[in-house]
């Protein structure tokens, strides 16, 4: 980090302060986004396995733009392209799409939607017909079957899957910088734009590195204890 | 053997091409800086810098080839060897010479804001206060406001292009940039959404420097040499004017 030249960064005292303001929003986009993904991400599953094409054929098509146009897209079409509408400008929308934080988190989160409801309708098929077939034999209605037999167990099931996601998020969430927000990439970036050099990527390539990791043993700590194995 | 004979040909066929493409001039730019720097709707680079670099290109004789890569990363390309030059409207300043050799000034352009037409503001922290002004990472504008002005807010863009959506959809209240390259703008789209230049023309030789020019590897003095020739040239014969005329009603080097 030798030569960089903070006095051109806003007189932010240095560069582990920009790092760890750069950290608190990659974090913020990472959790807000993963958390409202889950949760949305079932009933949008659970739309895509409907037998009612009202229910499919939308969930459908969400899932077909979301996973089938680049992030990066995505995010410029949300920022930069609605805000070319007046309307839009005018809208109650729009205190949310102005600034580039919400923005991303948005964006962030529908992408990520599409991805997990794809994890969680895989999940939900491979719970074994049989444990259906008793949940309706003893007179579960369609919504008890779901939260008591087919979600926990289909849970267990997408746990390494999730994980997955989770870490490709994390590296999502760096696109967040070409709206101009200062997430670790948007800091590395600067203070490489301002040393001339790569250090400062590499650092937050570290950073990313130490993240993903941390996701990796959250979520094999509770496969460990989600498991069947331990359970019998 | 005859494995060994055909690994070794290519081998050397390799280190032929490699030879080979070490005797082009690869430039620097970054086609997303209308008028200087562009590419056309069918991907072409096209501008100013384009065809004047080009132009003095074949005056010196140099094979060159156009690499477009983003402002703020075209030093360290050129540092690690990934180019020998650097066209794209850098200004020559004191801070960037510590990093690279510049040969004779190319264009001068003034500084502007441009917001609102008849918006009340200038370049002082009074007039801007609560305002957000937005620039392009790494230019001199940025170093401008975080040196000149840093109690005023500002938004840092990857390019230039995207600092005048925000300017059209009111997320920043001006952007600052040389004025050139916001004539451009001004007369395609600007104009008709109601901005224009406002407050006086911003002269700062410390942090703008005296002009832009071609960065160079520090120490390679034979490519400098020839580049500088070629401007001469360009500059006497009339090729410089005829370009300049293309794009731009004022001479834009300062004569």
């Amino acid at each position: 980090m030798m030569g960089v030249d903070l006095s051109t960064l806003g007189g932010l005292s240095d560069t582990a302060a920009l790092f760890g303001r750069g950290l608190v929003i990659t974090l913020e986009l990472l959790v807000v986004s993963t958390v409202l993904a889950m949760v949305l991400a079932v009933p949008l599953a659970v739309a895509r396995l409907s037998a009612n094409p009202f229910f499919r054929w939308p969930a459908f098509a969400y899932s077909a733009f979301f996973r089938g146009t680049p992030l990066l897209v995505q995010i410029f079409l949300f920022y930069y392209g609605l805000s070319q509408f007046p309307w839009i400008r005018q809208s109650i929308a729009w205190p949310f799409l102005r600034d580039a934080f919400p923005c991303a988190q948005v964006v962030l989160t529908l992408n990520m939607v599409a991805y997990v409801a794809e994890v969680v309708r895989g999940g939900i098929m491979a719970v074994p017909s049989g444990e259906k077939e008793a949940a309706l034999s003893v007179g579960m209605g369609p919504f008890l079957m779901y939260r008591r037999i087919i979600l926990p167990r289909a849970f267990r099931l997408m746990l390494p899957a999730l994980s997955n996601e989770v870490a490709i998020q994390l590296k999502s969430t760096s696109l967040a910088c070409t709206i101009t927000l200062l997430d670790v990439t948007g800091v590395g970036r600067r203070l490489a734009a301002a040393s001339y050099s790569t250090e400062p990527l590499i650092v937050a390539g570290v950073i990313y590195m130490i993240l993903a990791f941390l996701i990796g043993r959250v979520f094999k700590l509770a496969e460990a204890r989600l498991s069947f194995q331990r359970r019998a | 053997m005859k494995k060994i004979g055909l690994f070794c040909a290519l081998a050397m066929l390799g280190m032929a091409t490699a030879a080979h493409a070490a005797t082009k001039v690869r430039i620097a730019t970054e086609a997303d800086y209308a008028p200087f720097e562009y590419k056309d709707a069918d991907g072409v680079l096209k501008g100013f810098e384009i065809e004047l670099g080009t132009k003095m290109c074949a005056a010196a004789k140099l094979d060159c080839e156009w690499v477009n890569m983003d402002f703020d990363a075209e030093i360290a390309a050129l540092n690690a060897g990934k180019v020998d030059a650097i066209l794209s409207q850098m200004s020559v300043t004191d801070e960037r010479k510590k990093s690279v050799d510049f040969g004779d000034l190319l264009t001068i352009a003034p500084v502007s804001l441009v917001a609102k037409k008849g918006a009340a503001i200038g370049a002082d922290a009074a007039s801007l206060k609560g305002k957000t002004v937005g620039v392009q990472s790494g230019t001199t504008h940025e170093t401008f406001m975080k040196k000149r002005l840093p109690s005023v807010a500002i938004k840092v863009y990857q390019s230039q292009e995207e600092a005048y959506l925000d300017l059209e959809a009111g997320r920043i209240d001006a952007t600052l940039a040389d004025k050139t390259i916001e004539w451009d703008w001004l007369q395609k789209t600007g104009k008709a959404e109601g901005f224009d230049y406002v407050g006086k023309d911003i002269d700062d030789v410390e942090i703008f420097g005296t002009g832009t020019a071609i960065a160079f590897r520090k120490g390679d003095a034979a490519l400098r040499a020839k580049f500088n020739e070629a401007l001469v040239q360009v500059l006497k014969d009339g090729t410089y004017k005829a370009i300049n005329d293309k794009y731009f009603p004022f001479p834009i080097n300062g004569k």
